[in-house]
């Protein structure tokens, strides 16, 4: 489900973007057109043909035509030329004609004027009372195209064209989503891969740190080298629990984890994890209690147990590590508020964190960080993340740190 | 025979493991420990010996050990003698666990495990498979000045003996095993209740309030069999 979204949500993105660009292109090109097509370089020819007049003064070639001074100012504007084809198709007035074009058409060439090029010149043609009105432009400033289709071709090119378009748009857009996402998935796979393979490979040696340190404790007699056996041992468990924490978070941010579905009930589940940590913890500084309300005794949930599990125990063994003085961890479990079943608050009376701190605890999680830091708290935000939970860090009543756990 | 005189097998191909756990098991009290570090060695030693429980590596070497698994199985039906396995993995993802389990392993442990941890796996599976109690525990438990005889079901104040009900033997013994530790109210309600255990936490505080009436001196101000408020109890 949460894939499906994902993969919605990224077509939606370039929908947008395609659309966008979409949207620059034709203002680009509506800019360009609207420059190189102004009024100085279109020609109303119409307009042109009516400033050709008769005169009562025969001109230089003895017709009776004038040219008014604007119309001579646009063709000139135009570098271009004119000339009018009386009904015999002779040319019975011209200006600035270039040398090279006939002073007489037959229809044949007349008709292919109109339609293409005189003589490589652009040509523009308008019908007077005289005879052809023509108006030439400089060879090569003008592409002409005649377009031409039967009208059923046009017919299926309107009911089909836009779903084609539709179609290539979503083609365009899905193809190279799938290919993103698919060599995203595999970096992902490679990267659990590593992470599974380097953290199966800190495991057997970590036994062996365990366990010697274990037999070292039973064999000596010396306090400071139990102490130190200690030492070792506590820091091996915290590797463990990093360890464990890393594959997790991991499986967790790239969708690669198996989760088990199965109904237990929270209190149950709470209570082992504080009861675990006390008596591994062993440690008369640290304080443990719980407070289950009768209503939520019997509180049941539908998710993976032991992801659950590790919510908990990052929680109770967050206020352990950030309070190496001690302090006293409470668990308390109460009915919640529509849409939370139930709310699980771990608080405890220890040093607490700044309100700096706090605002960045409550922000949503970026791996823009590396997250060498903090990493059982994003475990903690994103297992919640898993069941639609709501995690919320605040100050708790005694200036320690207070997790606030709403159920769905 | 006694518990700790088991015969247990190692295997495992790496020789620090090898000589961690033997020196874990030998300094818990264990006599016969063998072990193996390659897949022929251990089916030799297999062959050649009566063990009562093998620890087992599941990537190993010449085979890995599922393979291994089944072979001690087809050995051990010619001598007609189910040992169990405990299988000791670095794989810990639940196929793996799953696949160990599914074949008829007692029990899997994933690295790094906690040497106590190991131990009390195993000691279960012996006491389970072959019915072994440890001789420290199959007789009897002092608690103060209590003492509790766990066979004939009675414990000894100031000189009287009382007798405890089933429940009440079941919950010493649960509290007995993890003295020093808090043992949740579910826990301790699966252990009375193994069909289903919410709703009976009122029914809890009763035996554990008659408990107390015969192993504390003042139950109303319980020194042994500690309240550890809303997570459980604890036996000192």
């Amino acid at each position: 489900m949460r894939r499906v979204k994902n993969f919605l949500k990224y077509i939606i993105t370039f929908i947008f973007i395609f659309l966008i660009l979409m949207l620059v292109d034709i203002i680009f090109i509506s800019i360009v057109g609207i420059c190189t097509n102004s009024a100085s370089s279109h020609v109303r020819v119409g307009w042109l043909s009516e400033q050709l007049t008769r005169s009562s003064q025969p001109d230089g070639m003895g017709n009776y035509f004038i040219m008014s001074e604007e119309g001579l100012e646009v063709i000139d504007m135009m570098d271009g030329f004119a000339m009018l084809i009386d009904e015999n198709g002779k040319v019975c007035w011209e200006y600035k004609m270039p040398e090279e074009l006939p002073k007489e058409y037959s229809n044949k060439e007349i008709v292919s004027f109109t339609r293409w090029y005189l003589k490589d010149y652009p040509v523009h043609t308008w019908i007077t009372d005289d005879g052809i009105f023509v108006f030439g432009k400089p060879k090569e400033s003008e592409w002409i195209l005649n377009l031409r289709f039967v009208m059923d071709t046009v017919k299926i090119y309107l009911a089909y064209g836009p779903i084609i378009f539709i179609g290539d748009v979503i083609l365009l857009v899905v193809i190279p989503v799938i290919v993103v996402r698919r060599q995203s998935r595999r970096r992902e796979r490679e990267r659990t891969a590593w992470i599974a393979g380097v953290s199966h490979d800190i495991r057997t040696p970590l036994s062996i740190v365990l366990g010697t340190a274990a037999v070292l404790k039973e064999e000596t007699g010396d306090a400071v080298i139990v102490k130190k056996a200690e030492l070792i041992e506590a820091q091996a468990l915290k590797i463990r629990t990093l360890i464990s924490n890393l594959n997790t978070e991991n499986k967790l941010q790239f969708g690669l984890g198996s989760w088990n579905k199965e109904k237990f009930t929270m209190a149950a589940v709470v209570r082992e994890v504080v009861c675990d940590i006390a008596n591994s913890l062993q440690d008369e500084r640290y304080g443990f209690d719980a407070d289950i309300s009768e209503e939520t005794e019997g509180f049941m949930v539908c998710a993976d147990r032991e992801l659950v599990r590790r919510l908990f125990e990052n929680l109770v063994n967050n206020a352990v590590k950030h309070n190496p003085d001690g302090c006293n961890v409470s668990v308390r479990m109460k009915k919640g508020c529509f849409p939370y079943r139930c709310i699980i608050i771990v608080e405890d009376d220890g040093c607490g964190v700044g309100p700096k701190t706090l605002r960045r605890m409550n922000m949503p999680m970026e791996w823009k960080e590396l997250p060498e830091h903090g990493l059982g708290l994003r475990l903690v935000k994103h297992i919640a993340g898993l069941y639609h939970w709501r995690v919320r860090f605040g100050k708790g009543s005694t200036g320690g740190l207070q997790c606030l756990v709403q159920i769905a | 025979m006694e518990l700790y005189e088991s015969r247990i097998l190692l295997v495992d191909d790496e020789l620090q493991i090898l000589k961690m756990v033997k020196e874990l098991l030998v300094n818990e009290g264990y006599k016969n420990v063998d072990a193996a570090s390659g897949y022929n060695e251990a089916i030799e030693l297999f062959r050649a010996g009566e063990y009562e429980i093998v620890l087992l590596d599941v990537m190993l070497p010449e085979g890995d050990g599922f393979s291994l698994f089944n072979d001690f199985a087809k050995i051990g039906e010619k001598k007609n003698r189910d040992v169990p396995v405990i299988f000791l993995s670095a794989r810990d993802e639940d196929k793996d666990r799953l696949k160990g389990l599914g074949l008829g392993a007692d029990d899997y442990i994933t690295k790094p495990f906690l040497p106590e941890e190991l131990l009390l796996r195993i000691k279960a599976v012996l006491r389970r498979v072959w019915h072994f109690y440890d001789t420290e525990k199959s007789q009897q438990a002092c608690i103060g000045d209590v003492v509790v005889n766990w066979d004939a079901g009675t414990v000894t104040k100031n000189g009287s003996i009382m007798m405890i009900t089933a429940k009440e033997w079941a919950l010493l013994k649960k509290l007995w095993e993890n003295r020093g530790k808090i043992v949740s109210i579910n826990a301790l309600c699966d252990t009375l209740w193994p069909d289903g255990s919410y709703g009976y936490e009122n029914s809890l505080m009763v035996h554990i309030r008659r408990l107390r009436e015969k192993i504390e001196n003042n139950p109303s101000k319980p020194e042994n069999l500690i309240t550890v408020r809303g997570l459980g109890y604890k036996l000192k």
